[in-house]
């Protein structure tokens, strides 16, 4: 385990993604502080260039582009963790049982989950997004949680498989030991690794899926300060002179998501080798 | 390496441009028609193809919504306007060569009007026929080039209703042999049908024996780009040669640009804000009232318009007739706050505004106008909640009522009043389900002031009517009138000959290509 | 049974499930185009639907539409005007498809050669470079990326951008297929091939950028397996250079994986294309699916658009993993 920190410590590009992360991290979380202005509020000054009242000028709406930025980071990474949270809450559980139990439970889990991937995966938040009714936060969440399920289930099973087949676990089971008890202390903590790499890709893929909805107009409303949200209504600015409209939230997913991307590849290098690059 | 070069050699195919001799010209639109049935059709994109290939009785003069003859030469009628003769011009055919006679007249107004019509298909559902035409009683053919209309009662805009798209002459041949006209239509007018390739393209070829001449090229071909800022960039490289609805933050960036011809005239349309008079807080006058003090046009012109747009007072736009003139009122949220309190609300009150996720010609950021509202309403006291939905979703919701607010608009197909005043406020016409009259608005007064207008047969008194009922509006504030936004297009160099035709529709005939 | 008939037969309930989830899927949407088509008439669409047996049970509804796809390509009717939807789907289809083959193959060529690179030199510049570029690629939003691409290549290139498919001032009315590339080519037309290919290219920079980093990273570790493995060092320590055992004997061992991915790839990018389709103005099945089958409401789009990219999808799986047999006997056990 120790070793394999430590490779992915020495891992620069990684370690480069992980920084990306913690700036991102750090400013959602200290957003309050950061930002100068109300990101819902209406600035005098419409489509104001940068100055020192507003750092990143107004948009057409008179919001402070730099507070939105701001605030944006908080909602959008809030967004893409809730999403990524509630696909783990389906497909850990399922991911396990279908691994742990095998047999009959296992075939059936694994066919549901060969059904869903067939289904093409921004076609389905699209519909889910639409079926839900009314653009919103929540229904990003929801369907871009729905089309991450799949893939954690198929994870989180190829891992307990891994690690069923170690001799302390097999050691265990002969043992007698109950199975929700080898499951908890055993299976979940070596199984830590590659949930982590999906959580850390799934972020990624959850960021840039909620923005692709926004732009399909099925995003949520476009007072709520978000960087999909944002970038879309900026799409007009993009060849303007209002460039510090449509550079920041672009540049904000974008840094973002690679960040998120480089770091996960990085764990999947150091924990996982075999494993790396399938998706 | 071999690669490499296969690479470079398929770019210079790429860059190499295709000859041809004949003149093209090719309009960029947002989106692609639904169907080639003039009579079938209520969607602006299908409208503007079958303005060139079909003729209607009488036309709107070039560039204005004065009414003159085209397919009839001379028309005349009694003095109560209800019967009304009109005289075909002579000698004139359809693209098959049948030709335009009495029969073609009565046969596209009667499968519209006969339920039994041998030519009815399943999905016809003549649209605005049905909204239109009620009044009239007969149509009949005098004899081969004499067609005489009988009305059961008077209806002023009448003529009017002639020049519009769903009254165009179809071909009777082209309902035989179990051709499906919707997809292959066979009209008079000055381009003929060639091929429909869905989401691609529609191509269409002068008519050389159309009776008003030649038109200016030889092929016009209408493209569907729904992205604005894309089809901009494909004018601007030469992809296509004109095009509709330009984004209005590209039209700022184009004023007095060279390198493309910028065009505009004033729109007739509204954007407005609808309240629902049957729910509270809106069903209080003095509400209704605050939410209109509070509004500031000119920002919200400002943000949602890239600054383009009139600020509209009236619920009949300044450029149609019969537009009353009133002062606005300045934005006021002190004003808005007392007049809340007087309604009863003085804590403020709680709203839920709906908007569309949909692109108009006279929405065309329907988020920033939410949001400019949601910003002036809450200055005044209001406490907004957005609520954004789907189009169908939308038309269906505040068609049936379900809204306190709303945003909605509306462009002229008619160059009548009536087509805003009676259609969108008349409690005629807030029926749900998909009711027009979006404030549900059941004022009696009202009622009997634009009906009365709807039988008058002398503008000028007509006239009078509707300036008493807007002001009856300013006072009631059904719904608050935001915005008139001016039609923009953009053509490349080179072209001429080109109108803006306001009450909708485009009519190339006169349009010519210079290389 | 062999594998590849155990297979293929697993394939068709697998397709069968997959159109009843589509089906009750679509049957749980809350209303369709038929409301809005017939809102002033609830008699005229009560009619309507007795008529087109949407009153039927769910099971009868859903064996007759089954039926119809598998026998005559039949769709089902539009709910908007009552016209058949399958040519419209079929045609798009055709047109997501020629993009998504050349996206592939644009990024089946770079990815490799990035791969390789990566491979050569791996823990150098350059390889940090390429894992960071092809990264960078999935990061960025698409629609974003293609605006950009095509003011780049307007504004700074110079390129005479034209979206959609072809020229339509070229003649197309004779093809028989909607392959404008691919048919072009076959028919020697060039002009027609040079406007396709012109249209095409944006598109499909901006759609290759998905799978180019996932085919890098493939080949980047696939090589960097085979190079550590004694084949490769018994070659070198005959002498061969690094660049040559690579290049002939790694390569040809790394080339199942690569296979495997870019067949995923190519079932993902079907029905991925959406958003790529969407700003290039390309009329693709994705973007009908959207506007026509989401948008409008019109169901039958809906329902025979995700179907038909799940069929693909599960084709191409089953294409790979048939290849994947032959190439490679030990699956033949492996996998059920």
């Amino acid at each position: 385990m120790n070793r394999r920190w430590k490779i992915l410590f020495a891992n620069k590009t990684a370690m480069f993604g992980a920084g990306l992360v913690l700036f991102f991290a750090f400013v959602a979380i200290f957003a309050d502080l950061i930002a100068t202005h109300d990101p819902r509020e209406g600035q005098p000054d419409l489509l104001a260039p940068p100055s020192a009242e507003y750092w990143l000028g107004t948009d057409e709406n008179g919001y402070d582009v730099f507070s939105r930025l701001v605030y944006g980071s908080r909602s959008s990474l809030l967004t893409a963790l809730s999403a990524v949270g509630l696909a783990l809450l389906v497909g850990l559980p399922l991911g396990l049982l279908a691994g742990w139990r095998g047999g009959w439970l296992d075939g059936l889990i694994m066919r549901v989950v060969d059904i869903m991937l067939a289904f093409p995966a921004v076609l389905l938040a699209v519909a889910i997004a639409a079926a839900l009714g009314e653009p919103s936060l929540t229904t990003v969440v929801i369907a871009v949680a729905v089309v991450l399920v799949p893939p954690f289930i198929r994870q989180v099973r190829a891992a307990v498989l891994q690690v069923k087949s170690l001799d302390y676990v097999a050691a265990a089971r002969a043992l007698g030991v109950p199975p929700v008890r080898i499951v908890l202390q055993t299976v979940l903590p070596n199984c830590f690794a590659p949930i982590l790499v999906l959580v850390t890709l799934g972020i990624g893929i959850a960021i840039l899926d909620a923005a692709g909805l926004s732009f399909l107009g099925l995003g949520p409303p476009e007072t709520s300060p978000e960087w999909g949200v944002m970038l879309q209504k900026a799409l007009r600015y993009v060849q303007g002179k209002e460039q510090w409209i449509v550079l920041p939230p672009g540049l904000a997913i974008s840094l973002t998501v690679l960040g998120f991307n480089l770091f996960g590849d990085g764990l999947r290098d150091a924990f996982d080798p075999r494993q790396s690059s399938s998706r | 390496m071999r690669s490499f070069c296969l690479l470079a050699l398929l770019f210079a195919v790429a860059c190499g441009g295709s000859e041809s001799d004949r003149s093209v010209f090719i309009w960029g639109k947002s989106g692609d028609a639904v169907k080639l049935d003039p009579a079938n059709v209520t969607d602006g994109e299908s409208v503007m193809v079958l303005t060139n290939i079909f003729d209607t009785l009488v036309t709107f003069e070039e560039g204005s919504i004065e009414i003159i003859p085209w397919l009839a030469e001379s028309w005349e009628h009694n003095e109560a306007r209800t019967v009304w003769t009109f005289k075909l011009r002579q000698g004139v055919t359809f693209h098959d060569g049948t030709p335009v006679n009495a029969d073609a007249v009565v046969f596209s107004f009667m499968r519209q009007k006969d339920p039994a019509h041998p030519a009815r298909r399943p999905d016809d559902a003549f649209a605005y026929y049905n909204d239109n035409f009620d009044a009239l009683d007969k149509i009949e053919a005098v004899d081969e080039h004499t067609v005489r209309f009988t009305l059961s009662r008077t209806f002023a805009p009448f003529l009017s209703t002639l020049a519009m798209f769903c009254t165009a002459i179809v071909a009777p041949s082209g309902f035989e042999d179990g051709n499906d006209f919707a997809t292959n239509p066979i009209g008079s007018g000055p381009f003929r049908f060639l091929e429909w390739k869905k989401d691609e393209f529609i191509k269409l070829e002068a008519f050389e024996d159309h009776f008003a001449g030649r038109p200016g090229v030889d092929l016009l071909i209408f493209k569907p780009i729904k992205q604005p800022e894309v089809r901009l960039k494909e004018l601007e490289s030469g992809g296509i040669q004109g095009m509709d609805n330009p984004s209005l933050v590209d039209v700022k960036r184009l004023e007095g640009s060279t390198d493309v011809q910028l065009l505009s005239a004033p729109g007739i349309n509204v954007c407005y804000l609808a309240l629902n008079t049957q729910k509270a807080p809106f069903d209080n006058k003095l509400v209704r009232q605050a939410a209109a003090w509070c509004i500031d046009k000119k920002r919200l012109i400002e943000a949602a318009y890239a600054g383009y747009g009139e600020p509209a007072v009236s619920m009949c736009p300044k450029t149609m007739k019969g537009h009353l003139a009133m002062k606005d009122r300045e934005p006021d949220p002190e004003k808005a706050r007392q007049l809340l309190a007087e309604g009863g609300y003085p804590q403020g009150v709680e709203i839920e505004l709906w908007y569309p996720v949909i692109q108009r010609a006279y929405l065309p950021d329907s988020g920033a106008t939410a949001i400019q509202l949601q910003q002036a309403l809450e200055k005044g006291g209001f406490k907004v909640k957005l609520r954004k939905v789907e189009w169908t979703a939308y038309l269906e919701g505040t068609g049936n009522g379900a809204h306190q607010a709303c945003i909605i608009g509306w462009m002229a197909d008619i160059g009548d009043p009536d087509n805003y005043l009676y259609v969108l406020l008349d409690k005629e016409n807030a029926v749900p389900p998909g009711a027009n009259n979006r404030s549900f608005y059941t004022s009696e007064a009202y009622h009997q002031l634009v009906s009365k207008a709807r039988s008058v047969p002398v503008w000028e008194e007509r006239e009078k009517i509707y300036h008493e009922a807007q002001r009856l509006l300013f006072e009631d504030m059904p719904c608050v009138p935001l915005v008139t936004v001016p039609d923009f297009r953009v053509l490349a160099k080179g072209v001429t000959g080109y109108t803006i035709y306001p009450a909708g529709g485009e009519y190339f005939r006169a349009v010519q290509v210079n290389k | 049974m062999t594998f590849a008939v155990r297979r293929i037969l697993l394939t068709i309930p697998l397709l069968l499930v997959v159109s009843l989830v589509v089906f009750a899927l679509s049957d749980a949407l809350p209303g369709d185009a038929a409301d809005l088509r017939f809102e002033k008439q609830p008699q005229a669409k009560e009619e309507w639907r007795e008529k087109r047996g949407l009153n039927d049970p769910f099971v009868a509804r859903w064996g007759r539409y089954i039926g119809g796809v598998a026998t005559t390509l039949d769709f089902d009717d539009s709910y908007l005007d009552d016209r058949p939807v399958g040519p419209d789907l079929l045609e798009k289809l055709q047109a997501t498809f020629e993009l998504t083959l050349f996206a592939l193959t644009i990024a089946t060529f770079f990815g490799l050669l990035a791969g390789i690179l990566s491979a050569l030199y791996p823990r150098t510049p350059l390889d940090y470079a390429v894992n960071v570029g092809a990264l960078f690629g999935i990061s960025v939003p698409v629609f974003w990326l293609g605006m950009m691409l095509i003011v780049i290549a307007v504004n700074l290139l110079g390129f005479r951008y034209s979206s959609n498919r072809v020229d339509p001032v070229l003649d197309t009315s004779h093809f028989v297929t909607n392959l404008y590339l691919l048919e072009s080519l076959v028919r020697g037309d060039w002009n027609v091939f040079g406007s396709a290919f012109r249209n095409i290219l944006l598109p499909c920079l901006a759609l290759a950028t998905i799978p180019l980093a996932v085919i890098t990273r493939m080949t980047r570790s696939a090589m960097l397996e085979e190079r550590g493995k004694d084949y490769v060092r018994t070659a070198q320590a005959k002498g061969a250079t690094t660049r040559r055992v690579v290049l002939r004997h790694a390569l040809r061992n790394a080339f199942i994986p690569i296979l495997t991915i870019t067949g995923v790839q190519f079932g993902a990018l079907m029905g991925g294309a959406v958003l790529t389709e969407s700003v290039f103005n390309w009329p693709g099945l994705g973007r009908f699916i959207v506007d026509r089958g989401v948008g409008e409401r019109d169901t039958p789009v809906l329902v025979g658009g995700i179907l038909l990219v799940a069929t693909v999808f599960i084709l191409t799986n089953l294409a790979v993993d048939l290849l994947y047999g032959v190439i490679d006997p030990r699956v033949r056990r492996g996998r059920a």
